[in-house]
């Protein structure tokens, strides 16, 4: 289907075993399962660290925004996207809410666990998520409080159909203008010529 | 079935712009006029951002003032002098339109200007259909007037910064809110710049035609926001429902299709004053600068 995105999802993940001499390190990778806005995700603890936090940062649009008593002013604000709510958004619903049909903001990540070793869990992309690298952030925290921060990224690309549409609108606008009269006129051709004979 | 269009980096019911595009196509193929003023704000109401719906919709409108202008041509009834002159004000006051409408949107004001701007026109067609119309003015050809040409295949003389201005205001105005401005230059010819409503329409059918393709190439290169598969779907949906409605045109009286399009009027207007109270309420005004 024309309209579905591809994704490439390389997750490496990298499981500690800790001591204080000796680091265990074995290599995991993630399989991915992209079904249209669904990405799944598992991996495993780090040894003693059995909390986990995970935030995922999308790619980067610009957006101006206008706040209504500094019209005066024509104050703007550039915002990209993937941020906390909590750190920009200042918790206004109605910018939160935009920024996530903009695809901008992917809310906190619920996972499930076995008995704290493995965890896995799925993810909605927005509905109109934007192209481009998504970040993946994994806190561990153990019970002293220390953090351990690991990271993946997964691409989200559009296919090959839109891809030509993009590059074509973004990189040879003109071109896009004129095989879009070209058309246009073709498919007025047509219909008048479906016309004439249809009277006829 | 869902489509992505690309530029809008939107997934959008494609059934539903498509039977949105017919709809209005058929209504404009039933009442002979262009239909862009009621295409583009049915598609802001669909969630399309305003911005690719201006620029998108000069495709559908390029391909009806194509369609008319090639009937005109075979029917030698176009003074292409006169269009020549309509045309250079119409160019000018594309790019000036272009020019408003990024500027507009670089401060995040164009939401707001292009809802007001199509509430005002859609009041505007509504007082238009209400108001009986003064018969067309006689036609005199006066040689001796200054800045007045004659126009053999019009059959008149006229101002030629009269054209020049008119073609320009149009012109803005297209620019601005990606229509073609048919039901504005058609009266604005025949009662301000006396030409007979049979040179009028097929003039006000070429200008729509040159500006609307300057108005897409210049949407394209300046702002980008010119959507292909939209474009392509809208002009297709567009020419079949005007198809659809020319057949029809006959055999719904004239009463019964100002009514249907009153109520249209009437519902987009209201749904789009609704839109525009609330984006004013709010506290945070937001669009889209560049994707």
């Amino acid at each position: 289907m024309i309209f579905r995105f591809i994704v490439i999802f390389f997750l490496f993940f990298t499981n500690y075993s800790f001591s204080e001499t000796e680091v265990l390190e074995k290599k995991l990778e993630l399989t991915s399962i992209y079904s249209p806005y669904k990405v799944r995700f598992f991996g495993v603890f780090p040894k003693d660290y059995k909390e986990l936090k995970i935030k995922i940062k999308g790619p980067k649009a610009n957006f101006t925004l206008r706040e209504k008593h500094t019209i005066q002013n024509m104050k703007n604000y550039s915002f990209y996207g993937g941020y906390e709510k909590s750190e920009i958004l200042n918790e206004n619903p109605k910018l939160i809410s935009f920024l996530r049909d903009k695809g901008l903001v992917i809310d906190k990540i619920n996972y499930q666990t076995n008995n704290k070793q493995l965890f896995w869990g799925v993810f909605t992309l927005p509905k109109n998520g934007l192209a481009g690298k998504y970040e993946i952030d994994y806190f561990f925290f153990n019970q002293q409080g220390e953090i351990k921060k690991q990271s993946n990224h997964f691409f989200l690309q559009r296919n090959n159909m839109q891809n030509i549409f993009y590059e074509l609108a973004h990189s040879y606008p003109l071109l896009n203008a004129i095989i879009i009269i070209i058309l246009a006129i073709t498919t007025t051709q047509v219909i008048n010529f479906l016309s004439y004979k249809l009277r006829s | 079935m869902y489509f992505h269009l690309p530029i809008a980096d939107l997934t959008v019911n494609m059934p539903l712009i498509f039977s949105v595009a017919l709809f209005t196509g058929i209504i404009a193929g039933l009442l002979g006029i262009g239909g862009g003023f009621i295409l583009t704000p049915f598609l802001m109401i669909l969630g399309i951002p305003a911005s690719v719906a201006v620029g998108s919709t000069g495709a559908q409108v390029f391909s009806s003032a194509f369609a008319s202008f090639k009937r005109y041509h075979d029917n030698k009834s176009i003074d292409y002098r006169l269009c020549g002159f309509l045309s250079i004000g119409g160019i000018l006051g594309t790019a000036i339109g272009i020019i408003l409408f990024r500027f507009l949107t670089h401060f995040g004001y164009i939401e707001i200007i292009l809802k007001a701007g199509f509430i005002a026109l859609l009041a505007m067609t509504a007082f238009l259909m209400l108001v009986k119309k003064p018969s067309p003015p006689n036609v005199r050809p006066n040689l001796n007037m200054k800045h007045k040409l004659y126009f053999k295949t019009a059959k008149c003389a006229i101002n030629i910064w009269g054209l020049i201005f008119t073609g320009g205001l149009i012109g803005i105005v297209s620019g601005l809110l990606g229509i073609g401005g048919g039901f504005l230059m058609v009266p604005a010819l025949i009662y301000i710049l006396k030409i007979s409503p049979q040179s009028a329409v097929p003039a006000s059918q070429t200008n729509i035609m040159i500006i609307s393709s300057i108005s897409l190439f210049l949407h394209s290169y300046f702002n980008n926001n010119v959507d292909p598969v939209l474009s392509i779907l809208l002009v297709i949906a567009g020419a079949a429902g005007g198809m659809i409605g020319t057949f029809f045109n006959g055999q719904i009286s004239q009463k019964t299709m100002r009514s249907i399009f009153a109520g249209i009027i009437l519902i987009t207007s209201s749904y789009l004053s609704y839109s525009l109270y609330l984006s004013l309420k709010n506290p945070l005004i937001i669009s889209i600068s560049s994707l």
